[in-house]
């Protein structure tokens, strides 16, 4: 799995042993690759660590990207389990978000070829966030252009619309994101370029004509 | 769960505007149910890998088990049967007298005996003669090859000295051994010594192998 990323295992600034031996010694807040090495050797603690750093980037990726909240759930437990299941074969040649988004990416693709109820009409909600401060005018007009932006941004082209969450959501840079999405670092560029166009325009228009019909 | 979100690289074609306003409207979290489901995945893979190794060698124990009483069964089975199949027959006392060659085949410690015990006090030797007298109590028991030879176990005289004797040692005897057999007449009347002392079975060995050794010899 990891090997299908296609990265060099030479990159490694640390072998197994060291990472395993300085990463909890050394460093409060170690690398995911360390925590994950570290549950290879069976240290649940770690694995929580690890999981608590991602579970809620991965779960948003995944519920904007399926616009479905239990198919997202049902590939969020898949990648989980997934990455799970891999710890044996774990090695730190690439940084563990990329494993992670890439693992998450494939499940994503293998679900669309399973089931077309992605297709279907997002049933999400964007949550709110209002704050106590603002005044009702200002929290009214945002809260329209959070609606506008989520509705645009299911609008998107899959791919656009993935290139995006995962630069929201993952902190992966353009170089990263190709790697996961298996397109190159120009055509990535492209499609996160078009989706910010897509989703700025949205926001900066206030009537758009989907709400006029409403 | 801690919220963990980073912030993206700046390298691409952003927009701070575009990804503010995304962030104040995806402010979804994992459901606990998920988070527990999860990390109890984790936990169960992590166990059963560390019991993996035990619950493999249980089955391997069982294996060597098996085969171990297996060998042992099969080395058991080829142990010569004569050791098994020879008769026991209770001779009296008064039987030892006849009883001409004696082999020990697993001799006693000498400072290891009881210092009453007649084996004791004998002199080391092999020789038969030697052997010959040897007291015998009443119980001795004596077993009888195929070859004429005589396995006789003492369970009287000798307890004294069983805390130095293996259970397993035994007296192998021959009767009519030695000069006796050069002549037919001796071997006779040494047989007939055998039927009178009541050693039927032993006498009619001592027989046969005369008859073998003497063909012209008319036996009565």
């Amino acid at each position: 799995m990891i090997d299908a990323i296609g990265l060099n295992p030479d990159d490694l600034s640390l072998s197994h042993a060291q990472a395993v031996a300085y990463a909890p010694a050394m460093d409060p807040h170690p690398e995911d690759s360390a925590l994950m090495l570290r549950y290879k050797d069976g240290d649940v603690d770690a694995f929580e660590t690890l999981y608590r750093r991602h579970n809620d980037a991965l779960y948003r990726y995944l519920l904007r990207l399926c616009r479905h909240r239990d198919n997202a759930e049902d590939i969020f437990q898949e990648v989980w389990g997934k990455i799970i299941k891999a710890r044996g074969r774990y090695q730190a040649t690439a940084k563990f978000t990329t494993f992670l988004y890439r693992v998450a990416h494939n499940c994503f693709i293998d679900h669309i070829r399973r089931n077309q109820r992605h297709q279907n009409t997002a049933d999400i909600e964007p949550d709110s966030q209002a704050s106590p401060t603002d005044a009702p005018e200002v929290e009214t007009e945002r809260s329209l252009a959070r609606r506008r932006l989520d509705a645009a941004l299911q609008d998107l082209p899959e791919e656009q619309r993935d290139v995006f969450l995962l630069h929201e959501e993952s902190g992966l840079n353009l170089d990263d994101i190709a790697l996961v999405t298996g397109a190159n670092r120009e055509t990535t560029k492209s499609r996160l370029r078009y989706a910010v166009k897509k989703l700025r325009a949205a926001i900066d228009e206030p009537n758009r004509p989907e709400e006029e019909a409403s | 769960m801690t919220e963990h979100r980073s912030t993206p690289d700046i390298d691409g074609p952003g927009d701070p505007l575009v990804s503010s306003a995304y962030r104040e409207s995806a402010a979804e979290r994992a459901p606990d149910a998920l988070n527990r489901s999860v990390m109890q995945q984790a936990r169960e893979q992590v166990r059963t890998r560390f019991f993996r190794p035990v619950a493999w060698l249980r089955p391997m124990a069982w294996a060597a088990t098996i085969g171990l009483s297996l060998a042992i069964v099969i080395e058991l089975s080829t142990v010569p049967q004569t050791a098994f199949d020879v008769p026991v027959i209770e001779i009296p006392a008064s039987g030892t007298q006849v009883l001409r060659e004696i082999e020990v085949p697993r001799r006693p410690e000498a400072n290891s005996l009881d210092a009453n015990s007649p084996l004791a006090n004998s002199p080391e030797t092999d020789s038969p003669a030697d052997l010959e007298l040897t007291p015998f109590g009443p119980r001795a028991r004596k077993t009888i090859a195929d070859d004429g030879r005589v396995t006789l176990q003492d369970a009287g005289s000798l307890h004294k000295a069983e805390t130095a004797v293996p259970a397993t040692s035994s007296v192998i005897l021959m009767p009519c051994a030695g000069d006796i057999r050069n002549l037919p007449e001796s071997w006779l009347e040494c047989i007939k010594r055998l039927e009178s002392d009541g050693l039927v079975d032993l006498a009619d060995s001592e027989r046969e192998q005369l008859q073998q050794a003497f063909p012209d010899f008319k036996l009565p």
